[in-house]
Formats: structure tokens, C-alpha cells, sequence
């Protein structure tokens, strides 16, 4: 008996930390998410008045359009982001797997940038993006690409993107890491074959190369995605979801509509139908790895 | 396996590009820390101070904190350190018996379990900033580190689970199955065999936890209003005043922020990279 | 369902109700031996003077002890909304409240009103205008730390350059100045540039306009009214000057530092800005210092020459035990001695009217005198419980306008309705 028990013994602690932290206060906001909270949360202590909505909050949520422009732009953020940081740290991963001069140096050196905190990465880019004296702006009004000073956080469209590049040169070291440290593992034998076919590099890596690395890209993508679906920090420091709304992502207008305008039962409710795609893309990862691990 | 001196060229073409990609805001990074705030604001092009100065590293460390023993940046760095290291070691400890639970027993529902430990980390942490803030605010915990530490401890378990069990059971159960029948507890098996075993592993595990723990900042931001509570990124949020930003310092702070996590990084990547390749080259 | 739903919630509540009653409103540790604890969260404004005035304050009061938090101001709402739904130690006695938190503030009953403590000599002594920003209806909820308006600035050696004695005094003189500052090149672009990029400070901004153009943001009855005529024509004004160049064209990217810095170099004649500008204005490396003058905001026709408010008040909050010695801390903060150090030290403006004439004072803030005419002339913000989203949304409004994708009218005309949307849904 006590035999069977003892991993749930193993487990106990994690189980009281994940229960306490993660699980009550998820079900707690579950909870604000049915009654009518705004601004003030004793309100709670008395269960009479606890305003019942039901699903209200639910379905405002979908037929809010700021909503689903959230939702654009969180996808946008995402795709992009996690792509651009896929295909370059694959490129990058490949060169630093090779031998050459000083690579215990390079494959340090490119590490910095994802140990920056993002706070940190958000302000240098910023002040790089600035209207007036930005090293971007500035080198591109001084090559003639733009005419004159272009404030490069002062449209919706050029913001993002911005904003997805600076994620991109902190986030990349990530995926490169990951991959060059499976790359590391795979036995030569996979690209002596491949030499003796004949096969060119290109075919060598996608026939040979991609499919042995696939379990370590399913982590990499799977990481970044979550990451990636839940900015925050760096929006919140570079633009505040501005200008005019247009780098709102979906944990921004949570934010906002919780901590800013005091809703903190529509906030939840945003959080939780976010909360859903998240697992959807979660799901589809899981089946990916469960597939391929079999 | 030899490569063409053409292959060659273009690899270290690749590197080269690699290279510029990271250094070229790096070193607009470092210089601008030594930059006056004049060369700062020019509307001209500046890649290189035209002075070096160490104004903003002044100010960074400047100002009174309230109980007059350290300067407000320093109180920050002090407390970021004591949240980020005591998160890990909590996370590392109780995620090791968890991830041993998952590597080396068989219980119903573990695969299902493993799977929603995971889960837990997808639920985006912006939802549990009220619920938590009315919860540790009544047991007057706001403004208290342990706060920081057991929620920084909840997000970053599944990671720590997840990974140490992978670690786990890439180590063969052979040696354990002898020890086992000499009659070694099974806490035994855990610290004599595979927590050894599995040391680099759980380094970096732990410093890839311990990173993250440094880098969070919106329950650091909401959760602490004092000199003693502040963790790194909230000072740095805060060295921008209504309508003015004081970017060399804020810049430096990030810099001098950033200094030990990058020391960290790099240690992650010998241990990890050069640990796995000497195995491999070997193989 | 409903019932059984309710049931799990309410169970999963239990814990940290249980909880509540361990960290309800008795157990502050803090009190001990008769010395009462006062909490404050307060902006980073002139925080080191407030550090002094504290430890002033606590030395001079054995029996109290005012512990104070500053944090960014950015931050600043976002933590007292929090700070509101806490019990115990993570409740603040005091906190710092911007003027355009007033409604969302005082109706939810976050803070206190401190009418009847206002004594007769505050209450004919302090400004109107400082009185008015923490006031709602009929109650006062707090005590001003400074007055501060967005002043019109103007250089005047570059004025007397292009032949003028004079500031503007009306928006017509503003763009034909302007013109000619720029035509006759002694500004080497517009004459003047303004912080018009998406952030609070355009609020102000345009509550500047509206006020100058004779328009108000809401009538009588609280019903928005800034989409009338007046509204219309000040939106138009600040859109078409932008177009016609007689307001830079990039001031719908600049913030209100950026706009300083050029006036600071002199590249622009006329500045809109924060009473902090003058110590800047004046500071060692200010390439105007000692050109600078404050004069009235120009005005159209018949209206007033408003400026917007933007001061911070301390208000008490209902979570603090010892009311009594909170506000004697506001008070002492509040007073002519402390208000009038502030000034000397940090260059605030102080509340009181008798300061403006105080002879040290003006010896050390040359432009005091022009300052305190600006303030019996002045607009507020508008006063609704959800400002935040009201502003925000202004923000969106007023830029699509400077941009030149709406007319001033359709957009105004659509804020007013989602404002009224706002308003009734009573949050």
C-alpha cells in the first residue's frame, strides 16, 4: 500500500504548490468571469451580492470587435515571430554546427541577446525606433530610404513589425540553441549516408536532417509559441498598445481592461477565451509529438 | 567530415553574418551606456560616442534608498537576486521528486498528468493577477518577497517537471535495478544514481529557470511598491518619469541588469553545447 | 445548474476567504507601542522633496509614522486600483491621485471626502483652480500638492526678430506669427511643434483647444457637448495647422519632451508645456535661458484663454484605521510653510493665492506672476469613472483626425456616442 503511494508522495508538493498558486486563483478568475465584477473585489465577501451573468461575459467577449482585432494581431505576432525565429536559428544552428575558428566563442556570444531581459531589450529598442534621435531612424532618413524622419512606432502597421523584430533578434538565440544542441546528438552516420548518395545538401537536410531534428523543432516551437501568444512585457514598454490601438495584442487588452479600466470580469472572460486557443494550439503540438514520438 | 575550401568560405561568410546580426545592437547597447546625454539626443547619426563618459553609471547607482544602506538600483539587483535564486532552488527541488514520480513509477493517469502539468504553464499569466493579488494581499504578503518566489516558483515547475523527467529517463535503469534489490530506498536511487547522473541536466534546467524568474516583470510591477521589494525590471521601468525619459539611464541599468543573467547564459551554453558534442564527437 | 455552479465556486472561494479573516483589517503588525503607521502611494513626483518633508513630518510627530512608496507614474493607477482590493499591509492610509481619477475614484468608494475638514483658511486661500481638480459635486477629496497647467511658452527674442512686441493673443495671431517666424526663416521649420502622439498628454491638449474655442466637455447635467460648433473648430484648428505647416507636421509623433527639446534649442518660437519646462527652460544647458516668457493661451474670438489642468492630489482611503493623522500629514504637505519649501526646492507651483506674491518665491520663479494669471483661467478634464477607457478612446478619435483619415465632426460625433455608451453603463 504505502509502496503504491509513494509517488503521489513525490508528487505532493508540486501538486500543493501548482493547486495553490496556479489552480485556485484560476478557478477563482473562472468564477469573477460569471458575476459582475468592476473595480472593487469585497464585493465577493458577500455572497449576496454576487451579480450573476451567466455567459454574458462570454459572449460579449466574442462580439467585441476590439476582440478580435486583439486576436489578428496576436496571431500576426505569433506567426511572424515564432517563423522569422524558426528560419533564422535553423540557419544559424547549421553555420555554429560546423567546424570552424573560434566557434566556442561564436556560440556564446550569440546567446546574449535571449539572456537580455526583455524589459532590457524593449528599452534599447525603443530608444532605437526613436523619432527623433533612433540609430534606425536616423540611418534610414541618412540612406535615403525614408524622407526624413520616419517614426517608425507611429503606425500601425510599421510598429508591429518593429516590435516583431526586436523579439526576433532576443529570441532567436533560443531556437538556435535548442537546435544546435540536437544537432549535436545525431549521429554522424546521418550525413556520411547522405555524402555517399550523392544527394545535395538541400535534399541531405530535408530527407535526412529535418526528420531527425523534428522531436527538438516541436519543443523549440511549442516554447515560443506559448511565449509568444502571451507577449506582454515588450508591448507594454515599447508602445502600450498604441499607436491608435494598432499593437493591442490579446494579454495587453487583458491587462488593460483589468488593471486599467477596473473590469475584472470581462477582463477574465477575455482571459479565459484567449486561454482556449492557446490550447488548441497546444493540442495540436501535443499531437504532432505524440505522433512522432511513437 | 572535410569540406571544399568553397564550403568553407561560405560557412564562415554564415558566421560572419551571424556575428553582425548579434553584435550591432549589442554595441550600440554598450557605447550608448558611455554615451553623454548629448550624443544621445542628436538627430544625427551616432554609432560612437564622441565622448566617453560615465554620467549615466553615476546616476544609475545615485539616489538615497529609504532606510539609507544601499542605492535604490543596488536595493533591486539585491532583491531580484534573492527571488530568482530561491524560486530555482524551490522549483528544482520539489519539481526533482515530481519529475521522479513521472520517470520511475507506474501510476494511472500519469501520461495524462504529465500532459496537464504542462497545461498549467499555456494559461496566460495575465488571468491570475487579480485572483492572486486579493489572495496574497489577504494573507499580507504584497510587497513581501516569498510572494514573488512562490508564484515565479508555480509558473516554472511544469517546465522543471517536464524537462527533469526527460533527463530521468535518459539515464538506463539497469544500475538502478541492482541497487534495488540490495535493498536502496528509492530516495536513495534518487539522490546516489540519478540525480549525479543527470547533473547537467538539472543545472541547466535551473538556469533556464532562473532566467526566466529574472526577466518577469508584470507581477513584479503589481505586486511591489517598495525600495525593499522592487525586483530589477520595475527600477528600470522606473527610471522613466511622466513625459521624461532619462534613457542613458535606463539604458545603463538594463545593461548593468543584464550582466548577470548573460554570465549565466553563457555558462548554459557550455555545459549544454560543448557537454553534448564532446559526447557525440566521441560517439 | 446555476445553483450547482454557484455551490463549486463558492467552495473554491473558501481558502481565501479563510484567509481574509486572518489578514482582515485588525492584524497590522505595524502598530506598535501607540505609534500610528500612515502608508502612502504616491508618484515619483518631487519625490525627494516628499522623502524630506516625511522625515520632517515624523520627527516632528513622535506618535505617527508616515512610511512612503513612490512608484512610476505610469504604474501609479494600475497599483492603487490593485492596492484597493488589498487588506492588511498591502493597503495604503494615503495615496496620490491624478485629477482624471477623481470620478473613477470617489464613486466607487476608493477615497474619502475631506470637505468638512477643510478649515476656512484652505478653503478662500487655495486657488480655485487647484480646489476645483479634487472636487467632484459638492465634496472635496483631498489636498492639491501642486498646481500645474499646460502653460503657452513663447521665446521672445525670436518674436522680436520677426518684429513683434507681443505674444498671440488670438489662435489667428498664433497662425499669422507663425507664418511669419517661418517665412522670414528665423525658425528654421514651423514655429512651433506639439506632443500629439496617442498618449494622455493629447487629452490635454485638446482640452486646451476646446476651451480657447469657447467649448466645454460636457454641460450642466454631465451630458458630453464637446462635438457642438466650438468642439468642431477647435479639432479643425489643430488638424489644418498641422496640414498647412504652421504646427510641425511630426507633432503627431512627438510626446511633451520631444517638444521641449526643440523650443529648449531655438528651433521653435512657441511652446505648450508643463510648469516643469521653466526649470529646464532655464536650466545651464538650455540654449533660450533667460528669453522665455509665459504668456496667456491664445484664444478665439470672445472665449476664454483656457489652459488644461493636470495636478495630483492626496486623498485618504476608507481601508486606513487612523484618519485623523492621515489627513495631518496631508494638511502639513498642504500648508503655506511646506508648499511654499516645495517651490524653492523642486519649483512647483504652490496651491495657495498669497504665494503667487510671496517675495522669495519670485525671486526664484521669474515667471510666477504671468503664471498665476494663467490660472484663473483654466479647463479640466472630463470627470467620469471610466476615464481610462474615455481617454483611450479620444486618443484614437482625435489622432484620426490629425491624420486626416475623418473629418473633425464625424469623429467627434462618434466619441460623443460611445462616451454616452461609457457613461451609461455606469463604469
Amino acid at each position: 500500500m504505502i509502496k503504491k503511494l509513494r509517488p503521489f508522495g513525490y508528487l505532493l508538493p508540486s501538486f500543493l504548490v501548482i493547486l495553490s498558486v496556479t489552480l485556485l486563483p484560476l478557478l477563482y478568475a473562472i468564477f469573477i468571469s460569471f458575476i459582475n465584477l468592476t473595480k472593487n473585489v469585497h464585493k465577493l465577501d458577500n455572497p449576496k451580492l454576487w451579480d450573476y451573468v451567466g455567459f454574458e461575459n462570454f459572449a460579449k467577449v466574442l462580439s467585441d470587435s476590439s476582440f478580435w482585432q486583439a486576436v489578428g494581431r496576436t496571431m500576426y505576432f505569433t506567426v511572424t515571430s515564432v517563423g522569422l525565429e524558426f528560419a533564422l536559428g535553423m540557419a544559424f544552428a547549421l553555420i555554429l554546427n560546423e567546424k570552424f575558428a573560434g566557434r566556442g566563442f561564436v556560440r556564446g556570444f550569440m546567446l546574449i541577446p535571449w539572456a537580455l531581459p526583455t524589459i532590457v531589450n524593449a528599452v534599447l529598442w525603443k530608444w532605437l525606433y526613436d523619432p527623433d534621435h533612433g540609430t534606425i531612424t536616423v540611418l534610414l532618413a541618412t540612406l535615403g530610404i525614408t524622407d526624413g524622419h520616419f517614426n517608425i512606432l507611429g503606425s500601425s502597421f510599421s510598429a508591429m513589425n518593429a516590435i516583431i523584430i526586436a523579439d526576433v533578434w532576443k529570441n532567436t538565440a533560443f531556437v538556435t540553441l535548442i537546435l544546435l544542441a540536437a544537432m549535436q546528438s545525431l549521429p554522424a552516420e546521418a550525413y556520411e549516408a547522405g555524402k555517399i548518395d550523392g544527394a545535395s545538401a538541400f535534399r541531405r537536410f530535408f530527407s535526412i536532417t529535418l526528420p531527425l531534428l523534428s522531436p527538438a523543432i516541436l519543443v523549440a516551437l511549442i516554447m515560443r509559441t506559448m511565449e509568444a501568444f502571451k507577449v506582454f512585457d515588450i508591448i507594454y514598454i515599447m508602445t502600450g498598445g498604441g499607436p491608435a490601438g494598432g499593437t493591442q495584442v490579446l494579454s495587453f487588452l487583458t491587462y488593460q481592461t483589468s488593471m486599467m479600466f477596473g473590469k475584472f470580469s470581462y477582463g477574465s472572460s477575455l482571459a479565459f477565451v484567449m486561454s482556449i486557443f492557446i490550447l488548441i494550439f497546444a493540442f495540436i503540438y501535443i499531437k504532432i509529438l505524440y505522433k512522432k514520438a511513437e | 567530415m572535410e569540406r571544399t575550401r568553397a564550403q568553407k568560405f561560405w560557412i564562415y561568410v554564415g558566421v560572419c553574418l551571424v556575428m553582425l546580426f548579434t553584435a550591432l545592437p549589442l554595441l550600440l547597447l554598450v557605447t550608448a551606456t558611455f554615451s553623454s546625454s548629448g550624443d544621445l539626443n542628436a538627430k544625427t547619426l551616432h554609432l560612437w560616442p564622441s565622448e566617453w563618459t560615465l554620467g549615466n553609471y553615476s546616476r544609475v547607482f545615485s539616489g538615497e534608498a529609504s532606510d539609507g544602506s544601499l542605492p535604490p538600483f543596488l536595493t533591486a539587483m539585491k532583491n531580484s537576486v534573492i527571488v530568482a535564486l530561491s524560486s530555482t532552488l524551490l522549483t528544482l527541488l520539489i519539481g526533482m521528486f515530481a519529475a521522479y514520480a513521472c520517470a520511475r513509477f507506474r501510476f494511472r493517469g500519469r501520461d495524462t498528468l504529465l500532459v496537464s502539468i504542462l497545461g498549467f504553464r499555456m494559461v496566460p499569466e495575465v488571468v491570475l493577477l487579480i485572483p492572486l493579488y486579493v489572495i496574497f494581499a489577504r494573507m499580507g504578503m504584497i510587497n513581501h518577497k516569498p510572494a514573488l518566489i512562490l508564484i515565479y516558483t508555480a509558473f516554472n515547475l511544469p517546465y522543471v517537471i517536464w524537462m527533469m523527467q526527460t533527463y530521468f529517463r535518459s539515464i538506463p535503469r539497469s544500475m538502478e535495478e541492482s541497487a534495488q534489490i540490495d535493498g536502496v530506498s528509492p530516495l536513495g536511487i534518487l539522490f546516489k544514481f540519478l540525480l549525479p547522473l543527470s547533473l547537467p541536466g538539472l543545472v541547466a534546467t535551473g538556469i533556464f529557470v532562473l532566467l526566466i524568474a529574472w526577466d518577469e516583470f508584470m507581477f513584479a510591477s503589481i505586486f511591489t511598491s517598495t525600495y525593499d521589494a522592487k525586483t530589477i525590471t520595475v527600477a528600470i521601468s522606473e527610471f522613466s518619469k511622466r513625459g521624461m525619459i532619462d534613457f542613458g539611464m535606463q539604458i545603463t541599468g538594463g545593461f548593468l541588469a543584464s550582466l548577470p543573467p548573460i554570465a549565466l547564459a553563457l555558462f548554459l551554453q557550455k555545459y549544454i553545447i560543448s557537454g553534448l558534442s564532446e559526447g557525440s564527437e566521441k560517439g | 445548474m446555476k445553483k450547482s455552479l454557484l455551490g463549486i465556486m463558492s467552495l473554491v472561494l473558501i481558502p481565501s476567504l479563510l484567509a481574509g479573516c486572518s489578514g482582515g483589517k485588525s492584524a497590522n503588525p505595524a502598530d506598535d507601542g501607540g505609534v500610528q503607521t500612515i502608508r502612502i502611494l504616491s508618484s515619483d513626483d518631487f519625490a525627494g522633496f516628499r522623502e524630506k518633508a516625511v522625515e520632517e513630518f515624523n520627527a516632528k510627530n513622535p506618535d505617527i509614522k508616515v512610511v512612503l512608496d513612490h512608484v512610476a507614474y505610469d504604474q501609479l493607477h494600475d497599483k492603487e486600483l490593485a492596492s484597493f482590493n488589498a487588506s492588511g499591509e498591502a493597503a495604503y492610509d494615503i495615496v496620490d491621485v491624478d485629477e482624471i481619477w477623481t470620478s473613477e475614484y470617489a464613486n466607487a468608494g476608493f477615497i474619502l471626502p475631506v470637505t468638512d475638514r477643510y478649515t476656512d483658511e484652505m478653503k478662500q486661500g487655495i486657488l480655485p483652480a487647484s480646489l476645483q481638480i479634487a472636487s467632484l459635486g459638492e465634496e472635496i477629496y483631498g489636498v492639491p500638492m501642486f498646481n500645474d497647467v499646460v502653460f503657452f511658452y513663447y521665446n521672445e527674442e525670436l518674436l522680436k526678430k520677426a518684429g513683434f512686441d507681443h505674444p498671440p493673443v488670438t489662435w489667428d495671431e498664433f497662425t499669422s506669427m507663425s507664418q511669419a517666424l517661418q517665412e522670414k526663416g528665423i525658425t528654421p521649420g514651423s514655429a512651433s511643434a506639439w506632443g500629439w502622439s496617442a498618449n494622455e498628454g493629447l487629452v490635454a491638449y485638446f482640452a486646451e483647444f476646446l476651451g480657447s474655442f469657447g467649448g466645454k466637455f460636457m454641460d450642466e447635467t454631465g451630458k458630453p457637448v464637446f462635438n457642438d460648433e466650438k468642439g468642431v473648430q477647435a479639432l479643425t484648428f489643430m488638424a489644418d495647422s498641422m496640414k498647412n505647416g504652421v504646427i510641425d507636421k511630426a507633432s503627431i509623433n512627438y510626446n511633451d519632451r520631444q517638444v521641449l527639446d526643440a523650443f529648449k534649442n531655438g528651433k521653435t518660437a512657441f511652446v505648450a508645456g508643463w510648469s516643469f519646462y521653466w526649470g529646464e527652460l532655464n536650466g545651464s544647458d538650455s540654449k533660450v535661458k533667460g528669453k522665455v516668457k509665459v504668456g496667456m493661451v491664445p484664444a478665439a474670438e470672445g472665449a476664454p484663454h483656457t489652459a488644461a489642468t493636470g495636478s495630483m492630489y492626496l486623498a485618504i482611503t476608507p481601508q486606513s484605521e487612523h484618519e485623523d493623522a492621515a489627513w495631518k500629514f496631508i494638511e502639513y504637505l498642504g500648508s503655506k510653510e511646506v508648499q511654499k519649501q516645495q517651490s524653492l526646492d523642486a519649483g512647483s507651483l504652490p496651491i495657495w493665492k498669497d504665494l503667487y506674491s510671496d517675495e522669495d518665491l519670485n525671486k526664484n520663479f521669474a515667471a510666477l506672476k504671468d503664471m498665476e494669471k494663467q490660472l484663473e483661467q483654466v479647463i479640466s478634464r472630463p470627470s467620469l469613472d471610466a476615464y481610462n477607457e474615455f481617454s483611450k478612446n479620444m486618443q484614437i478619435a482625435l489622432q484620426s483626425v490629425l491624420t486626416g483619415q475623418k473629418d473633425a465632426k464625424t469623429a467627434l460625433d462618434e466619441l460623443v456616442a460611445t462616451t454616452e455608451e461609457l457613461q451609461a453603463n455606469g463604469n
